[in-house]
């Protein structure tokens, strides 16, 4: 019983550290700092629409052992298909690129010696661990290292905020009068984009057969899901809250991950920078190593090969090839000095375009009973999908004329 | 054992285009590309299950089809691979042949590949663990 | 000959009229006097519609509500046409009824 409760405490703390990326922590800053708090309802409503795609996506790789991505060929056929492979896998190496700019930026921080002399030895690293280390060992080791970002949350406290104020704005939703409602718009696409980027349920999905996961398991990845994004999205909302007590107030905008991070060297010193580094180290490392993956995942799954670290990569060949390639890559665009975060906003808004066709395979096939037997969706999952579908496709629509329109929202 | 017992109609893009291919002991063989029909009479027969990024190509068509063709080809693909029906053991949800089947079917651009650039690296025999 | 030769194919009518494509090939499984059973095509479904079935029109791919109504929407011109009333041998795919004799596709 004690066992039973362990694996499952330790699955949640894992989706926990594991939810936050670069994405979620750049835009949470860049939000924070110009919005304050009021965009907290964004970020809850993503957290709700990964939550309930996130179990969709489980429940059917723990009924059918097949991965979500696996099964998007044969709803869509080949050539939509093609389109929803060549969008995604595009997005999800534009965010490799921009987690490994954030790995970059952190060994930067912590060291001062400059970030692009840093990327090529991050990206052999990265590719070590894909070639060589266990999936749950790697899984458990970034998710719980990811969980220092809980730092922030304790910052805010050590902050003194006006805590009457703060809540004003989360009530308040709209932007202060100073501020935009296109920029507001744009930003609010960006974040809701960094709590459902397309590669997560492909990943988390693909994983469920790396790990074995059988219906048995179900109930626990439930747990995980709904106990552990949520938590998750708390962290974010502690990053954005710190923001909202020391940038937003002084007028400062974040452009570098360096303002991100200082609220916690003001609140808790050196021994607060320290965790939040290993913290941010662990989490966007650990959304290198998934990205990295997801694009190997997301070929093989289209295409019908053998794919996954359970196999040896001799048997994985086409697999293997991809994922180091897709880091190859990645590591070269990096290396050209492209403005992290800049590179990191822009991924989340080509994410919002994907999308829509990410996720409405997703509920099909969820609601497929050849599949999914009696764990087929129910009308509450059906609902609220339906109802975070219809976010999503406006969200998708607006993205790239908000992004033009605003000029990368200036 | 006969796959098709409870089926009765089968639409073939719903049913079998496009569908994983797995063998009995859980090798992976590849998607369905296509379907080769064999003229019977005056109506065509499903005569085998067809594997191969040129098959996959002649389906998606176009500038695109011609494209992934000539990918496949720099990677040492060749025809596609047939898979005759009766090695079919099930259907739904995925469709599972025998075994012997499933390992006789090739993956030219997997073998390719695992020789020129896998197998040479160190560490290439063993899973992650 | 392949599926895929046929699927996608342009259809008209005995009038001309255009029916969009073959969307879906119908088959049988028929039991051989061997004991085997083949899969013997007996038709197709014509439609103007890209948008898939997404296997709609078997009973097992249920709901989303909203989903299945646009999807019975986007295929209420789409049309099943037996084997014998399908004529290959010109360039064009055609069919020998006109439209309003062809049976809509059944509710799933």
């Amino acid at each position: 019983m004690n066992k039973k409760f362990l694996a499952v405490t330790l699955g949640i703390l894992t989706a926990v550290g594991g939810f936050v990326d670069i994405g979620d922590l750049v835009e949470s800053g860049v939000v924070g700092a110009r919005y304050g708090m009021a965009m907290v309802w964004v970020t809850v409503l993503g957290v709700l629409g990964i939550c309930v795609y996130a179990d969709m996506s489980g429940r059917v790789v723990a009924v059918s052992g097949r991965p979500v991505f696996d099964l998007i060929r044969e709803r869509l056929g080949p050539r939509m298909a093609l389109l929803n492979l060549a969008g995604s896998f595009l997005i999800t190496l534009l965010t490799v690129c921009a987690e490994i700019g954030g790995v970059a930026i952190v060994i930067e921080l912590a060291s001062g010696v400059d970030r692009l002399v840093w990327v090529l030895p991050i990206g052999v690293l990265i590719w070590l661990v894909v070639w060589r280390v266990g999936f749950e060992k790697m899984e458990t080791g970034f998710g719980l290292g990811g969980l220092a970002i809980g730092v922030f949350a304790v910052a805010v406290f050590f902050l003194h905020p006006d805590w009457s104020s703060l809540g004003a704005q989360v009530a308040g939703f709209a932007p202060p009068p100073d501020q935009a409602l296109p920029t507001y718009a744009y930003h609010a696409v960006a974040l809701f984009a960094s709590a459902m980027t397309p590669y997560e349920v492909f990943f988390f999905s693909s994983g469920g057969v790396e790990e074995g996961w059988t219906v048995k398991d179900l109930p626990v990845q439930r747990a995980n899901v709904l106990l552990g994004f949520p938590l998750g999205g708390l962290l974010a909302l502690a990053v954005m809250a710190c923001a909202a007590t020391v940038l937003f107030p002084a007028g400062i905008d974040v452009t570098q991950v360096s303002q991100v991070v200082l609220p916690v060297t003001l609140a808790l010193g050196t021994a607060g920078l320290v965790i939040v580094l290993i913290g941010i180290f662990a989490a966007t490392f650990g959304a290198a190593l998934e990205t990295g993956l997801s694009s190997g995942y997301m070929l093989a799954q289209y295409f019908g090969w053998e794919w996954g670290k359970r196999r040896a990569p001799r048997d994985a060949a086409r697999f293997h090839v991809t994922v180091g390639a897709g880091l190859l890559l990645a590591v070269l665009v990096v290396q050209t000095g492209l403005d992290p975060v800049g590179l990191t906003e822009i991924s989340l808004i080509f994410s919002a375009v994907a999308l829509p066709l990410t996720y409405l395979p997703v509920l099909i096939v969820a609601n497929d009973r050849e599949y999914l037997g009696k764990h087929a969706n129910g009308h509450f999952s059906n609902i609220v999908g339906v109802v975070m579908l219809v976010v999503i496709a406006v969200a998708a629509l607006v993205a790239i004329p908000l992004l033009i329109f605003t000029g990368a929202g200036q | 054992m006969n796959p098709w017992t409870d089926l009765g109609t089968v639409d073939l893009g719903d049913t079998l285009l496009d569908r994983q291919i797995s063998g009995e002991d859980g090798t992976v063989v590849g998607k369905v590309d296509d379907l080769e029909l064999r003229a019977e009479g005056d109506t065509f027969v499903v005569d085998a299950l067809l594997v191969g990024p040129e098959a996959l190509a002649d389906r998606i068509g176009g500038p695109i089809g011609k494209l992934l063709r000539r990918i496949g080809r720099g990677f040492r693909t060749e025809a596609p691979q047939r898979i005759p029906m009766n090695a079919i053991r099930r259907v739904e949800p995925t469709i599972v042949v025998t075994t012997a089947v499933a390992q006789a079917t090739d993956s030219p651009s997997e073998d390719w590949l695992r020789r020129k650039l896998v197998d040479r690296i160190p560490g290439a025999g063993r899973a992650s663990r | 000959m392949r599926a895929g030769e046929l699927i996608g194919r342009p259809v008209r009518d005995v009038t001309g009229r255009d029916l969009g494509a073959i969307r879906e090939i119908r088959a049988e499984a028929t039991p051989r006097g061997d004991g085997l059973t083949e899969l013997v095509v007996r038709g197709v479904i014509v439609g103007r519609t890209r948008v898939r079935l997404f296997g709609y029109q078997r009973h097992d791919q249920r709901g989303p509500a909203p989903l299945v109504a646009l999807i019975r929407r986007l295929h209420r011109h789409s049309r099943y046409v037996a084997w014998e009333d399908v004529d290959l041998s010109g360039p064009e795919v055609r069919v020998r009824r006109p439209f309003a004799e062809l049976a809509p596709l059944g509710r799933p």
